[in-house]
Order: C-alpha cells, then structure tokens, then sequence
C-alpha cells in the first residue's frame, strides 16, 4: 500500500494581484514502506514547496495528495501528525530542555492533555532512543550536543512520533563525514524496519548511495522518476542538476579536469583500489588512463612501478609518482 | 540685558512724569517706605521697588520690580491670584486668564460670560499667540521649576512679567500679605494694608479666642490615592490652622512643609480613634468615601460623623473656592475651623468655607 | 529507560516543590507580619489561629489591609508571571511580557478617558452612586478588552506571529500618545490622579473586589495550566508544532485570551506593574533550569506568588511610616535583572536561539 501518493498533483503559490504561480505540474508519485526516496533539484525549482503541500501546510493548485489511500484534505491535523513526521534543519527553539524531554514532545499526537506519558509513550520514547543509539545521551540538554548528535536526537523525536512516512530536509548539511555516514545508516535501518523516507537534498552520496529512488525537478518540464543509477546513465541527472559543462563523470560520479592535448596516456593495473584512486590522482593531472597506452603502471598498495619498454621505475607513493610524471612529460616536449 | 534696559528706561519716564501727578499721590514715595512686610518672607517693599526673594523654587537671586505701575489690561496665571485683584477693586482690568472654567469669584466669572476676559488654554501651556494678541501690560505668573520657555517668550515679546511666590509662603498670614504686593504694585498700597491689617487683627483675636480653651480635640487630615494616604506635614500652611484653631494634628510633630505620603496602617494605627477628619480632598459626601475604599468607615471619625471638608462652595464647573480664595483670608478659615473644633466659642456661626460631609 | 528517568526527575522537581512552597509561605507570613505598623509575632500567631490580636486596631489593619494586599500580591504575582512566559514562549522573544500586546496601554487608556474627561473626580459619580474605584476597574477593563479584541481578530487573520507582535506594539503607542493628548489639557489634580493609578497598588482591593478578583484569576491559572502541553509543543518552532499535530492559529488565540484576561484583570484592578511579568519567567527558566512547561508552568505560578510577595514587604517600607509605589520595587529590581540578562548572552542562548 502507498504510505503517499500524489495524482496529478501541480504546486505553486498565490501572488498578490496576479494569477498563482505554478512550480510543477501533475506530478503523479508514491512512495512504499522501505523506500527512501531523494528528492533533488536546483533551488528555486519547487522542493521546498512541494514538501509544504504535500504536508498540508501550503494548498495544493491543483490534483491530489493521499495518505494511505486517505486524501490529504480530509484529515485533520492530529491524524496527519500520526501518517507524516518531519525532520528540518532548523534547531529547536529552547535550548535547555533535556534530550528526553525533547522526545517526549514528538508524543503530541498522542499523550494526555497535561502531556502525561502512559506506558505505551514510555515504550515507544524508549524504542525511539534505541533505534537512534543516543542512549547514553538521554539526560544531556540540547545545548550540551554537538551538530551530530543533536541531528539524531531530531530524528529520534521524528520517530517517536510514530509515523509511517519521515520527511528529512538536509538530513546531513553541516555534518562532519563521520556524523553524516552515521545518519545515513540510521536511516538505511529506519526504512529497512519498514518506513518509508523522502530526504530532500543536494549531497550526492546521499542520493546516488542511500536512495532507491530519485525524484528529478527540473524549471518546465515534468518530474522524472528513477533509480539513481538509471537516472545517471541516461543523462537525466546531469542535466536536471546542470552538470554538464563541468567535466562531470557519470561513470565515476566525480568532475574532471580538463584535458591539454597532447595528454600523456598510461595503462593501469593491478589491485582495485589503488588502481580507482591512481585513476583519480592521474585525471585530476590530466593524465588519460588508456587500456592501449605504451607506459605500463602496477599498482599495489604502497608499491607502484611504472614499466616502460622494459624500463621500471618504481614509487612508493602517489606523490612521488606523479611528480616524476609530469616531469617526464614535459621533457618530451 | 536687555530686560534691564527696558525697567531703567521705564522708571527714568515715571520719574520724569512724576511731576505731573496729582497732588494726592504725592505722598507716595515716603508711605510706601513705612509699609512693612510682618509674615511673608518672600517678598519684600523698598525703595528700590518691590523685592521677590525666591521668585521660583530654588532660585538663587531675587527679582525686584519697579513701583507706581499702572497697567490697565493685565492677565494673571493662578486662581489664588484673583482674590487679591478683587480685594483691590481691580478685577475688570484683567483681561486674560488660563483655563477661565475654574474660577470661583462670581464677579469674574461674569466678566468672562460677558467676553472681558479671554480664555487662555491649559496654564501648563498657554495660547501664546492669544496672549501676545491681548497686548496686556503685565503678566503674573508662577514657575514651578524655571523650565517654562513659555514665560521667557512672554517677556521676548516686551511683556513684563512678574513672578509671584505666593504660593511659597508657609505660614497663612504670610501667604494673605501678598495683597499688599499687589497693592503696592498697582499704586494701592493704603487699600492694601489697611486690607490686611483687619484680617490679621481677626485672626490673631481668633487664634487667641481658641486658646483659651483646655480640651483639644485630635484630628487627622487627607485621603488615599492608590495605596498612599497624603496629608500635610507638621510645618504645612494646613497643619498651621489645625493647631491655630484649638485642634490637636495628630501629626503636628512633622517637620516638613509640604505633603507627607504615608502607608494605610499608619494613618489608621494613629487616627483610628481621632475626633475629627477634616479636609478629605476632592471626596464630597460620606458616600463617594467608602465608595472608594470601604475602610473609610473604620475611623471613629467617620463612624461619629464627624467628617468635615472645605467643599462647601463649589463652583458649577468642579472648582473649590476654598482654594481660590482661601489663601487670601486666613480669618474666615480660622473662623470656619474654631467653629469646628470648638463650637461653643463661636455661637451662631455660619462657616463660609468648610461644612460637615453629607 | 525513560522510565528510570521519569522516575529521578519526579524525585528531583518533588523535592523542589517542597522547597519552593516553604519558601512561598515565608514570605507569605513576612508580608503579614511586617509593616508600617510593629505587630508582635505572637499577637500575630494569635490573630491565624484565633481570630483576634485583642487589639481592634491592630485586627482591623491585619483583616482589611495585610490580609487582602497579601492575597492581592500572590494573585498578582502568578497571574503576571504565567502570562509573561507565554508571551515569551509564543513569540520567540525574550523581552516579551504580559504588556506587549498593549493589554496595559489600552488600560491606561480607558483610564485616562475616565479620569480626564471628568469622570472620575467630579459630580457625575455622586448621582450614579459607583464607587470610584469600582469605575477605574471597570474602564480599564474596558480598554484591555478592547485591546484583546483588536488583537484577536488579528491573530485569526495573520500566519505570522511577529506581525502580531507589532500590532502590540503599535497600539502601545497610540495609546501613550492619547494618553499624553487627554493629560496635555487636564487639571493638575486629575493628572496627579492618573500618575498615582499608574504607580500599580496592591493594597487598595475591599474585599468586595476581591470577590471578583480571585474568581477570574483562578480561572485564568487553571486555562494557563491546561495550555502547557501546546506551549511545550510551539517550544520546537512553529513548522514542527504544526507537523505535530497542533492547530497553531487556535493555539494561539487561545493562549492570547489567557494572556489578556489575566494580566487586563490585574492591571483593572491594581493598575500597570511593570518589569515583573518579564523578569519572573527568566529567573525561573534560570533558577531551575528547565524550559519544560510542564514544570514551568507550576514553577512560575508558586515562584512568582511568593516573589510578588517579597517585593511587596519591600514596599511598604517596614517600620517607617512612608511606603512605596509597587511599581518602583518591580522596575529597581526588574530593570538591572534585564540588563544582565542581555548581557549574560550565553545562558540566553539555552532558552532562546538567536
């Protein structure tokens, strides 16, 4: 069954003194339990209100919104607020209110009118804490956590909130990496365990790594849909996020340097991984990697040899061999 | 500098004209030399002219003004000032004055019915240009705290304006001396003094009447504003008649001379059981008191009826004439409070200023 | 887990709570037994549990004045504290208090009005046979329901709390500006009268009023404790406590009326009291370190009863016969407290991001 589900759905926003202005038109998606979905387009190009409408906090211009199979605009608030949680990148307001207090809010939708917790919120906060491993950060208060830890606790609040469906707004912008692939991984889990998630997003390893599904929004034309990978081939994604022109390698998902004919071409070998990152050193020298070049490299990790009509020479770092490369090539002209 | 050229150029012409008076006004120089000054102590009659000692709050020199005037058209600031002008016979050369509504004195309040006198706005902020319009010869004026631009103004426009310190008189025969201020100022000074010699002669065999008497009844004074009883200090022109009168004021021992600011319990704590309340500001019946605060009723005062106010001569638009016209006869208020206190001693007396609250 | 938690901070706030109403019923016999007046601590003791001091005097000043002033301060004290912190939580501002939606300036203004225009000192009330304070109350009232009005009918039409916050202050200003017109043209005594109302007294309530009085004030503490969840709930930020389920624009109406109702019923009846409805939530949050409502809420009602109470012992200025204006312990204490506030940035910053 569709967590969401969108027909025909055209967004925008009312101007004063003149006729409503549309941002996309008949988007028609869904989303199922287990899917985490990356929402990704220029700015300007319509997320942000996109997420708005189909959270009811903006109307929709035109089509409609459901959750499981009910439409959006038959729900009232408290029952939407049990369907969709959201998880932004706005820090909360108080600073001082301790972690689990913080929790505890998420049980809005379902706590006693003077916010008592009974057993069930209890297990449910619990759960939330575990899912997101902040145990042991359960007595701190919000201005005593760091970026990261702060971004989980977020997302345990989202989750405590017991909703099928997360919407995450740069779940990872101002993460340090550690953070970010922690967070990542969360949410792998999240959705694993059966939600369904929709991340907004500009990060690359967020939407080609973590996501099933991508969500194109493009300025006029209609929003394309598909797994990343499919998405990257066809030059969908290129074009959508205006990539081109920057030397973006669809292949390898990196930006090239350009190259000065005559390039200096080599052939590598070897073990995987020293051979993708020796690859990346050489293109951001603008050295071509060819399969039929003269110059031979072996790559192993910390050993590299550079074999040339039986001369080798041998490296022991990246370092060292490039800057013999390049010196190598400007001699010969 | 340029205010004591105009009084030089002033006094040089009356002098020179001073030839050509009439022979009844020549004894004028030498009996206004014999006019003492006995109670007020903020001003004073010389040669020189007439000296107002602290002509503001503070002020640290005084001002003297030149005699043998004879202004014909003059505007005056205060309603206590009235009561001298009328003394005098000189109420119809007044041509102005702030906020006209409240005055009491029957016979100005005609002249500005019939359209003598021309309404000069709020006395905070007079109509300057209706003022300067008036041309009047002299202003008389009181300033507070010598921050009113308005009263510079007034003299850059060349009209000579007199500060009066009446109301900085402490004592009541000090404060009614100021009619022979006036009386010296407008050439009358025999009206004045002769004025104010039979209201201090009254007071003085009223104030000896009431000492004779051995049982002096304690009484307390004033109203609450919010959670602040006010009344007068010990040294205050109020206080001064209480104890005048034959009254015990139960705060008499107070120093000050303006109003003291006192917490409810301990006026209660000490007039509780006092024979009389006399003077309850703007509260006219027994009712509008407790209307207003219920432990009115407390006071034995109260309870025995014997609640006493200056409220009874109002006029139509809310004004005491006891606050215009009282200052000037100390007398009739002494009268009015002997009668009060001491009834007996003045058999048949109908007060003038005060009455027992409805 | 949480259950472990829940249970130490249920130790914790209980044995907070204790101390906090210890302290509340000192300071509420301090304000009994100090005063103008010496009154033995043993006549005192008497006079709670007999009845009587055996002195009549002293039973009348306790009964009608300590005793009524004592009641007024608490009352007072919960009532501007509580509003003040839903102001602050509601709009995100933490120099918002019970006043800045005008409430006082529309009181002022309706008392202005019956007090300039004659009203108040003069033959109209002999006839009516009102009581002039009863007029006061109810002219002031008068002019905060109007200000409520006005704002209400904003606060249904506007999606943004700041603008709310302007119109607040806007009316503030029109008002003062009125206010400064009507003094402009009046009587020295009709302004002494009016300067006097807006010194705030706590003492001046007969027990008639406070039959009044108390009624609607407990009322309102009652609304403001059922509005804590909400509040807690808008302590995410408007976007989330929408998500969560809230109705923002009833919320806010809602918390609005309790505002109004409770600090236009105070400054009705005791005139404006400055500084204290802004102090008071700050010294809580910061005594007690929580910005939890649901602590909160009880915490700033018992805390700001029992420090109403202290600054009013103050006032009167114990064994001396003058006393002080409400407002000049309130704005002493209150304005150098906001100074340090603004200063001590970095404990600002827990309960409010800048």
């Amino acid at each position: 069954m569709n967590l969401l589900e969108t027909k025909s759905l055209s967004i925008g926003y009312a101007q004063q003194n003149a006729p409503n202005k549309l941002l996309q038109r008949d988007i028609s998606l869904s989303i199922q339990p287990g899917e985490i979905i990356s929402l990704m387009g220029q700015n300007g190009v319509g997320k942000t209100t996109f997420v708005k409408t189909i959270s009811g906090l903006i109307p929709e211009l035109g089509g409609e919104v459901f959750y499981q199979n009910d439409n959006l605009k038959t729900l009232d608030s408290n029952t939407l607020a049990k369907r969709l949680s959201i998880v932004l990148t706005e820090k909360p307001y108080a600073q001082n209110l301790s972690v689990v207090e913080l929790i505890a809010i998420g049980r809005h939708p379902y706590s006693g009118w003077m916010g008592t917790l009974s057993k069930k919120d209890q297990e449910i906060i619990d759960w939330a804490i575990n899912e997101t491993h902040i145990n042991y950060l359960a007595n701190y208060k919000l201005y005593e956590l760091s970026d990261g830890q702060l971004q989980k606790v977020m997302i345990a609040r989202a989750l405590a909130q017991e909703t099928d469906l997360i919407i995450l707004d740069e779940p990872a912008a101002h993460l340090d990496l550690y953070n970010k692939i922690e967070v990542m991984m969360l949410l792998r889990d999240i959705a694993r365990k059966g939600k369904g998630i929709l991340i907004s997003t500009h990060d690359m390893q967020i939407s080609t790594q973590l996501s099933d599904k991508l969500w194109l929004f493009n300025f006029n034309e209609q929003v394309r849909e598909g797994t990343p990978e499919d998405l990257i081939l066809d030059g969908t994604l290129e074009r959508t996020l205006y990539l081109h022109g920057y030397g973006y390698d669809m292949i390898y998902g990196t930006v090239n340097q350009p190259i000065e004919s005559p390039a200096l071409e080599v052939n590598l070998m070897g073990e995987e991984v020293v051979v993708y990152w020796t690859k990346q050193a050489l293109k951001r020298n603008g050295i071509v990697v060819n399969s039929d070049a003269k110059i031979i490299i072996k790559c192993q990790k910390g050993h590299w040899s550079v074999i040339q009509e039986n001369h080798a020479i041998d490296f022991n770092s990246i370092n060292n061999l490039l800057i013999s490369l390049r010196n190598f090539h400007q001699n010969k002209d | 500098m340029p205010r004591l050229i105009f009084y030089i150029s002033l006094i040089s012409t009356l002098v020179m004209l001073g030839s050509c008076r009439p022979k009844s006004k020549e004894n004028t120089g030498k009996y206004v030399g014999d006019l003492e000054v006995k109670y007020a102590k903020k001003f004073n009659i010389s040669e020189a002219g007439l000296t107002v000692s602290e002509p503001w709050p503070g002020a640290t020199q005084s001002i003297t003004y030149p005699i043998k005037n004879d202004p014909h058209r003059i505007v005056v600031t205060s309603t206590t000032h009235l009561p001298y002008l009328e003394m005098l016979g000189l109420e119809d050369r007044l041509v102005g004055f702030p906020s006209t509504q409240y005055i009491s004195s029957e016979k100005i309040r005609k002249l500005v019915e019939d359209g003598k006198i021309t309404d000069l706005g709020p006395d905070g902020n007079m109509n300057l240009e209706l003022l300067i319009a008036l041309q009047p010869d002299v202003v008389f004026a009181f300033d507070m705290g010598r921050e009113s631009s308005t009263l510079d103004k007034i003299e850059e426009a060349g009209i000579p304006v007199v500060y009066n310190a009446d109301y900085l008189e402490a004592s009541a025969l000090g404060r009614a001396e100021w009619v022979k201020f006036f009386g010296v100022y407008f050439q009358k000074e025999q009206k004045a003094d002769s004025i104010f010699n039979h209201i201090a002669d009254r007071y003085d065999s009223l104030k000896a009447l009431a000492s004779s008497v051995s049982k002096k009844p304690t009484l307390f004074s004033g109203v609450m504003y919010g959670d602040i009883w006010f009344l007068p200090g010990g040294k205050n022109w109020a206080a001064e008649f209480y104890q005048d009168a034959g009254g015990e004021y139960l705060w008499a021992g107070d120093s000050s001379t303006g109003w003291l600011e006192i917490s409810f319990e301990s006026v209660f704590d000490k007039a509780q059981l006092a024979d009389f309340w006399i003077g309850t500001s703007t509260f006219n019946t027994m009712q509008e008191l407790v209307g207003q605060d219920a432990r009115y009723g407390e006071f034995d005062a109260y309870k025995n009826d014997q609640v006493f106010s200056y409220n009874k001569r109002i006029s139509p638009s809310g004004g005491y004439d006891f606050f215009e016209s009282g200052y000037a006869r100390p007398d009739i208020v002494l009268a009015d409070l002997i009668s009060v206190l001491h009834p007996e001693l003045m058999p048949g007396y109908e007060t003038y200023y005060f009455q027992k609250l409805p | 887990m949480i259950q472990q938690f829940l249970e130490t901070s249920r130790q914790k706030w209980t044995r907070v709570f204790v101390a906090l109403v210890a302290l509340f019923l000192g300071s509420l016999l301090l304000n009994i037994s100090l005063g103008s007046v010496a009154i033995g601590f043993t006549d005192l003791m008497s006079f709670l549990f007999s009845g009587t001091t055996n002195n009549s005097g002293w039973d009348l000043i306790l009964k009608t004045f300590r005793l009524p002033k004592a009641i007024t301060a608490i009352l007072v004290g919960s009532a501007l504290g509580i509003s003040g912190l839903q102001m602050q939580t509601l709009f995100r501002n933490p120099l918002a208090g019970p006043y800045i939606l005008g409430i006082s300036s529309g009181a002022g203004l309706g008392v202005a009005i019956a007090i300039f225009l004659g009203f108040y000192l003069g033959g109209f009330l002999e006839l009516s046979g009102i009581g002039r304070s009863w007029l006061l109350v109810v002219a002031a009232g008068a002019g905060s329901l109007g200000v409520l009005l006005v704002v209400s009918l904003a606060a249904t039409r506007l999606k943004d709390s700041v603008t709310l916050l302007i119109i607040g202050l806007m009316f503030g200003a029109a008002s003062g500006a009125l206010v400064s017109i009507l003094q402009f043209f009046s009587q020295a005594e009709n302004i002494q009268a009016y300067v006097i109302w807006s010194f705030g007294s706590l003492g001046s309530l007969s027990w008639t009023e406070l039959h009044v009085f108390i009624p609607i004030i407990l009322i309102g503490l009652a609304s403001s404790i059922l509005l804590s969840k909400p509040l807690n709930t808008l302590l995410l930020g408007e976007n989330y406590a929408i998500s969560l389920g809230l109705n923002l624009k009833k919320t806010r109406l809602l918390i609005i009326i309790n505002t109004a109702v409770l600090a236009g019923t105070v400054t009705a009846f005791c005139g404006p009291i400055a500084f204290f409805g802004v102090t008071l939530p700050h010294l809580t949050r910061m005594l007690f370190n929580t910005s939890n409502h649901l602590f909160l809420t009880p915490l700033v009602i018992v805390f700001g009863a029992a420090l109403m109470l202290i600054f009013d012992t103050i006032a009167q200025l114990p064994g001396m016969e003058a006393t002080l204006p409400i407002n000049a312990v309130t704005a002493l204490f209150g304005a150098p407290f906001v100074i340090y506030i603004l200063l001590r940035k970095k404990n600002l910053n827990y309960s409010f991001k800048s």
